[in-house]
Parts: C-alpha cells; sequence; structure tokens
C-alpha cells in the first residue's frame, strides 16, 4: 500500500535517510521522493544534483552499481529547503497529501560547545519537519531518533516514550529526547524509530558517512598519532586503561538493517508508536574494543571502573572519545518486541559479525577516511 | 691560526641550557647565539624550511629570520610572555600587539643593547646574499657578527634542539656539539609549565587532531576532534586564561623527554667521539668549576681565560629538583615516562640518584 504514496524525507544526503530511500527504491516500482535539501547555490536544481550524487554514491558504496541510477533520476525529486525555517521552507502541495514523511535529518555533534547548533537542528529542526507533515497532510511522520534517547539507564530498555526523569549523558542525547517529546505531543500519526550504533553495509562494510562507532575509532586512531608525534614508537610497548564495562555489550546494526526494517514498518503500516531499530546480536564491549585497537595499532586496553587507575594519558583518551561514553558505560539491551511484531522477517535475522568482519568495519574507515590524509609537517 | 670549530649546544630544552648561554655571552672570544632556531621555527613547528637543503636567495633567508610567526607572537599578543625573550618592549620599535621578527625575540637582543639596529644592519648584508643552502647563509650571519664584535667562535643554544640534532649535524658538519642533560623528571615537571613548551605540545594536538597546523590553514575540517578545551586554544579562539587552564601533565612531558633523549642518543652516538661532549645539569651545579672548565675547553679556544671562568662559575645558582614534591601517584607515572629515556642514557654510562629505571 505504501509503494504508491508520496514519501517525504529530510536528511535524504545523510547516512540512514538515503538508505532507506535506497530500499525504497527497491522495494517497489512505483514509490515516489520528495527530499528536502539543502542547496548549495538555494536552486532546486542543486538541491536535486546533490541529492542524486549522493544516492548514487550510497548505491555504489552499497554494491547496487549503477542499478538505481535511473530510478534516481526519475522517481527521487529534490526540492531546496531549510530545516531552520518554519515547514523547513517548503510549500504544500495536493499530490504529497497522505504522504509518509520520514524525519532523517539531524545533527550528531556531541561536544559542549556545539549545544546550540545540536539544539537548533535536533529540536527545531524537528519542530519545522512537524510543521511539514501538517502542512502537507502527512499520513505517518516517521522519526529517526536514537535508542541512546535511553541515557544513562541499564539493563533492558523497552520500546517505550523516554521517562521526564530520564537522565542523559550529553545534550545530544537530550536534544533527541526533547523532539522526541515534540513529535509525541503533536498528535499527528507518528512513528519514532531508534537505531542503536549505525555501522557500514553489512555486505560492503562500507558507510556513506561515519559516525558512532567510526568517530570512537577515529579517537583512538588520532591518541595514537598525537602520542606517536610525542614520542616515536610510545604506542608499540604503553598499555593504556579505559573506563569501561567490560562485561557490557554493544549494539552495532549495519546502515541496511536499519533502512530495510524502518521501511518495513512502512510498509506494514505498523502503528504509531516506538520502535528500536536495534540488533539482534549484540557484540561484547571488550571484543569491540580490542578489535578498533588492534585496526588502530594499539595494544588492547586494559579494562578499569575506577577513574583513580588512570593515569594522565589514559584521561588523555578517555576525553578523546568521552563523547561515546554512553556507549561503553553499563549493559543496554534495547528491547525490539514491537518491531519485529509488525516485521515479517527481521532484516538482521541470524546475522553474525565474527572478530575479522568486525576488522574489515574499522580496515574499511581507516583505509578510506584516516588513511587518506594529507601528510602532516615534520616537527623532528 | 686556524678558526676554532663552533659548538651548538643540544638538549631537550628546561635542561639549564639557557644558564650556558649566559657563560658564553660573557665569554670575550664567542658570539653566543641564543634561541635562534626555536624562534625562526616558531617553537619548532616549521622546521623543514629552516633547514632546507636547496639554494635560497639571501633574502628568501633573510625571510625566515624576519618573519613575526604566529605561534610566538600569539602568545606575546595575549601577555604570555616566555622568560627567553628578551627584546626591548617599550625602548624597542616593535610591539607585542604588532608581531615581532623571530631574530629580535631573544637572538639579536642577547648581543646588542640596540637590537633593531643590528637587525636593520643584518637585513642590508644579507639580502644581498646570492643563493646558497640555508646552512651556507646562516653561516654568513654568523660570520658577519662574529666580526662585528670581534669574536672568534660562535655557540648556538636553543631549548629543545635535541629533537633537530640530526639536521644541525648534517647542516654545521664543522660543530662540535655539547649535550646537556638533566634529570628528565626535573626536566618534565619544568617543561610542564614552560610557556613555550607548552605551546609545542598544544600544536601538537591540534596539528594531528585537526589534520592541518592551525597557524598555516584555515581548513577546519576535522575541528569536532578537538575537545573543549583544545577547540579553546585553536588561533581565532585562544585567550591566555585557556592556555593557563590547558592540562599539560608533567608525565606527557616525560614522554616527550623519554623519546627526544632516545632519537638524540642515536644520532650523537653515530658521531665520532670527539664531537660530542656531555655534560650533566646536575653536575654543573654541585661542581661548577670542573663542568664549565669542560665546557671552555670544548670551545677550543686554547688556555682558558680565568677571568670568565670564574664569572661562568659565579653565574651557577643552586637549581631545584621538583619532582619529588609531586603526590605519588603522579611521581609514578612520570617515572614510568621517563624509564626510557633513563635506560638509554644509563647505557652511555649517565645515572642520576633514584634512577627511574625500573
Amino acid at each position: 500500500m505504501s509503494h504508491t504514496k508520496p514519501h517525504v524525507f529530510t536528511g535524504a544526503t545523510g547516512f540512514v535517510g538515503s538508505a532507506i530511500i535506497l530500499e525504497l527504491l527497491q522495494a517497489g516500482p512505483h514509490a515516489r521522493v520528495l527530499a528536502v535539501v539543502r542547496s548549495p547555490d538555494g536552486s532546486d536544481a542543486g538541491a536535486r544534483a546533490r541529492l542524486h550524487q549522493t544516492l548514487e554514491r550510497a548505491a555504489r558504496l552499497y554494491g547496487l552499481g549503477d542499478s538505481l541510477d535511473v530510478e534516481i533520476h526519475e522517481r527521487c525529486l529534490g526540492l531546496a529547503g531549510d530545516l531552520h525555517a518554519p515547514r523547513c521552507g517548503i510549500e504544500g502541495r495536493p499530490e504529497w497529501a497522505e504522504a509518509e514523511l520520514w524525519h532523517c535529518a539531524a545533527s550528531l555533534q556531541f561536544h559542549d560547545r556545539h549545544e546550540k547548533e545540536v539544539m537548533q537542528t535536533n529540536v527545531e529542526g524537528t519542530r519545522h519537519a512537524l510543521e511539514l507533515a501538517q502542512a502537507l497532510g502527512a499520513r505517518t511522520f516517521n522519526m529517526i531518533s536514537t535508542a541512546y534517547v535511553a541515557g544513562t539507564r541499564t539493563g533492558s530498555i523497552p520500546e517505550a516514550p523516554v521517562l521526564p526523569s530520564q537522565t542523559t549523558n550529553n545534550h545530544y542525547e537530550r536534544s533527541k529526547i526533547i523532539a522526541e517529546g515534540l513529535v509525541i505531543a503533536s498528535g499527528l500519526r507518528a512513528r519514532i524509530l531508534r537505531p542503536s550504533i549505525v555501522i557500514g553495509h553489512s555486505r560492503t562494510r562500507a558507510a556513506l558517512t561515519f559516525s558512532g562507532v567510526y568517530g570512537f575509532e577515529r579517537g583512538v586512531f588520532k591518541f595514537r598519532s598525537l602520542m606517536e608525534r610525542t614520542q616515536a614508537h610510545l604506542m608499540d610497548t604503553l598499555e593504556v586503561r579505559m573506563l569501561a564495562d567490560a562485561h557490557g555489550s554493544l549494539d552495532l546494526i549495519p546502515v541496511d538493517f536499519v533502512a530495510r526494517d524502518a521501511l518495513g514498518l512502512s510498509l506494514a503500516d505498523a502503528d504509531p508508536g516506538v520502535y528500536h531499530l536495534a540488533s539482534v546480536a549484540r557484540l561484547p564491549t571488550r571484543r569491540v574494543l580490542e578489535v578498533i585497537f588492534e585496526a588502530a595499532g594499539l595494544r588492547p586496553p586494559r579494562f578499569v571502573d575506577d577513574p583513580a587507575e588512570l593515569t594522565w594519558l589514559d584521561r588523555k583518551l578517555d576525553q578523546a572519545v568521552s563523547i561515546y561514553n554512553a556507549y561503553l558505560s553499563g549493559d543496554k539491551h534495547f528491547e525490539r518486541t514491537q518491531t519485529d511484531r509488525w516485521l515479517e522477517r527481521t532484516a538482521g535475522a541470524g546475522y553474525q559479525l565474527p572478530d575479522h568482519e568486525l576488522r574489515q568495519f574499522c580496515d574499511l574507515y581507516y583505509q578510506t577516511e584516516l588513511a587518506t590524509r594529507a601528510p602532516l609537517p615534520e616537527t623532528t | 691560526m686556524s678558526a676554532p670549530n663552533p659548538v651548538i649546544v643540544v638538549g631537550t630544552g628546561r635542561c639549564g641550557s639557557t644558564l650556558v648561554s649566559a657563560m658564553m655571552r660573557a665569554h670575550p672570544e664567542v658570539l653566543s647565539l641564543s634561541e635562534l632556531f626555536s624562534f625562526v621555527t616558531d617553537l619548532g613547528s616549521l622546521i623543514p624550511r629552516a633547514f632546507a637543503p636547496e639554494a635560497v636567495t639571501g633574502a628568501e633567508f633573510w625571510r625566515v629570520m624576519a618573519t613575526c610567526y604566529p605561534r610566538e607572537n600569539l602568545l606575546l599578543r595575549h601577555g604570555l610572555r616566555m622568560e627567553e625573550v628578551t627584546y626591548p618592549f617599550g625602548r624597542g620599535r616593535h610591539r607585542p600587539a604588532d608581531g615581532v621578527p623571530a631574530l629580535l625575540l631573544t637572538t639579536l637582543p642577547h648581543l646588542d643593547d640596540d637590537p633593531d639596529a643590528l637587525f636593520d644592519e643584518l637585513a642590508a648584508v644579507m639580502c644581498a646574499r646570492g643563493p646558497a643552502p640555508m646552512a651556507e647563509h646562516y653561516r654568513g650571519m654568523f660570520t658577519h657578527l662574529m666580526r662585528r664584535y670581534g669574536r672568534r667562535t660562535w655557540v648556538e643554544r636553543s631549548g629543545g634542539t635535541l629533537r633537530i640534532v640530526q639536521r644541525l649535524v648534517t647542516a654545521f658538519p664543522e660543530a662540535r656539539l655539547v649535550h646537556l642533560v638533566r634529570d628528565g623528571r626535573d626536566t618534565a615537571i619544568s617543561m610542564s609549565r614552560h610557556i613555550g613548551f607548552r605551546m609545542a605540545l598544544v600544536g601538537f594536538q591540534l596539528l594531528e587532531l585537526l589534520g592541518v597546523d592551525p597557524w598555516e590553514s584555515d581548513d577546519r575540517g576535522e575541528a569536532d576532534d578537538l575537545d573543549d578545551d583544545l577547540a579553546a586554544l585553536l588561533p581565532e579562539r585562544f585567550t591566555a586564561e585557556a592556555f593557563n587552564r590547558y592540562d599539560i601533565s608533567p608525565s606527557l612531558c616525560g614522554h616527550y623527554w623519554s623519546g627526544e633523549i632516545r632519537r638524540g642518543l642515536e644520532v650523537l652516538g653515530a658521531l665520532p667521539p670527539g664531537r660530542v661532549l656531555t655534560l650533566r645539569y646536575e653536575d654543573l651545579l654541585t661542581d661548577p668549576q670542573t663542568s664549565v672548565t669542560r665546557l671552555g675547553e670544548a670551545l677550543g679556544l686554547g688556555a682558558l681565560d680565568p677571568q670568565w671562568l670564574q664569572a661562568a662559575v659565579g653565574m651557577v645558582g643552586r637549581g631545584r629538583s621538583a619532582w619529588r614534591s609531586l603526590a605519588p601517584a603522579d611521581q609514578r607515572e612520570l617515572e614510568h615516562a621517563c624509564a626510557p629515556g633513563f635506560a638509554a642514557l644509563a647505557e652511555q654510562g649517565l645515572t642520576w640518584q633514584d634512577p627511574a629505571i625500573p
């Protein structure tokens, strides 16, 4: 049924948004996509070009080659818009009534200095996306949130609105909680979709953009580079300690699984509510960190739970990756009962991620992003 | 009589070498060049261009000497003046707000009470020179200064030149090296409090995390990788408060010290034994007569001038050791960080009381 409805997107050029569009194009021949895109020159033509280039690139990264190029050009319309403007700067059109609106745009900035910008994008942006949904008369509002609105909560995390008393690790989580609240209060028919830690494509390992666990890998890699500049070969012998729950687990989910589950809920016309798009098989935190450290050329970290055991260098590393502490402190198990209830088949069912495959995700990030940095000036 | 070999004093920095410059300044036959290589490399961040092997014109060489470099001048603009900077603000023509050329920060004030006039004189001399490798231009400048002040040899001493010792050895094969070594634990503590070293280490961090030198490039594409404290030290956001607040631990400096010692000893160890004199700073403090005598003999100027010897020995203070005053956990961290450096020095027969070698 949803195959024929228009699908309106914010964040279509982002990691999750673009993956959902590619899934949508493959799911049926009729779906039309309207994407509100920041245009480099303010024109619709510029927005369209940016959208098409991004989707083509994502298709190639995800092993689809040029098989969707025609679909991308014929069925995906880019309109110049701005998340920071009322209704995202878009006027409603009758042909988009009953649209399925996907609000995927978000800022993933975690540092305190970006708080205003993050609130602006994630909270005000959601408000504007809701205005757009109302102006269009959208049938359903799908918001891509994050499972980490769970904040500091541990254990089993239900697919339910966040309690007002929930404490958070950073303002990113706080912004998403506020945004979810806006969506619930809007009275629109809404699904809140909460992916866990999104990684690259399950088969190709590639990612359109790198955040989350990749940011952690980046922090570890840069920490190593920095220490090596301080003393050559220092990290060959030094063992660093990390504040992390050694017995915890991490919930990594490939982007194509997130996209497939999200679209599956839409195609099944799932009821309004909260849905976790989490992995069916969590990985031990220790294993993930050891693989990341190895990929960065570091010895495996030693896990400690008392900050007093950290040296200054350990604290420096902790600082470099502190924005990802939400992943490392306390074990979280994201329930996905609601999600699975609506899906004929869970995208990641039976999916395993052995160490050597996890290492491939890390290596691909390293090869495409980190190893390609321009050489830095000599300081000796 | 053949000219004596020049001398370059190398060390990790914060190892007591400033005292050596003061001693050299008092020597009637020595041109004492202080902090030249520190400041013409903008605190060690622009090293390759200061030692370019290819021929450059005198004007190009002079540009390296006369540039108001961004790190050094950012510090000055914010009232963060290193104790080594001796330019006579108020009396001289430059003000911190406008920038001070590298050569005028310490090197020329160390030689002359009117450094601006000397600067102008050197500019005319050096800019008139034809193409030559940087090292040749340095020699030309040193020779001009030796003649001007009636000195027979030159001694260059900049803080932290162990980092560039290979370049110095290559550029000045005629020079003898005096390697001044100080207990790494005290050196590291001193580094962690020194404006210049703190700036150099902040620079390392910004460089690695940003992927560009923020003083040379406006690219801030990777600025999200900076934590809030470090982001506050970007040139466009820099404040003295943020700089003073920024945490540079003695243990980080200890790791740095160990690395410099190991790298330096590798280079120095490959030189003919007669070309290197190693002095311990602590020996200079406890037995200045012997150490200063060895230093004086390394100059190769013949019999030591007793007046200079007396004056130089008189400059030696008591020194102080601070590492034992650290909290036990911090001491352990520092000991651990310095252990590789101490181990390398021990292989050369240089040991300290309370050796930090496990």
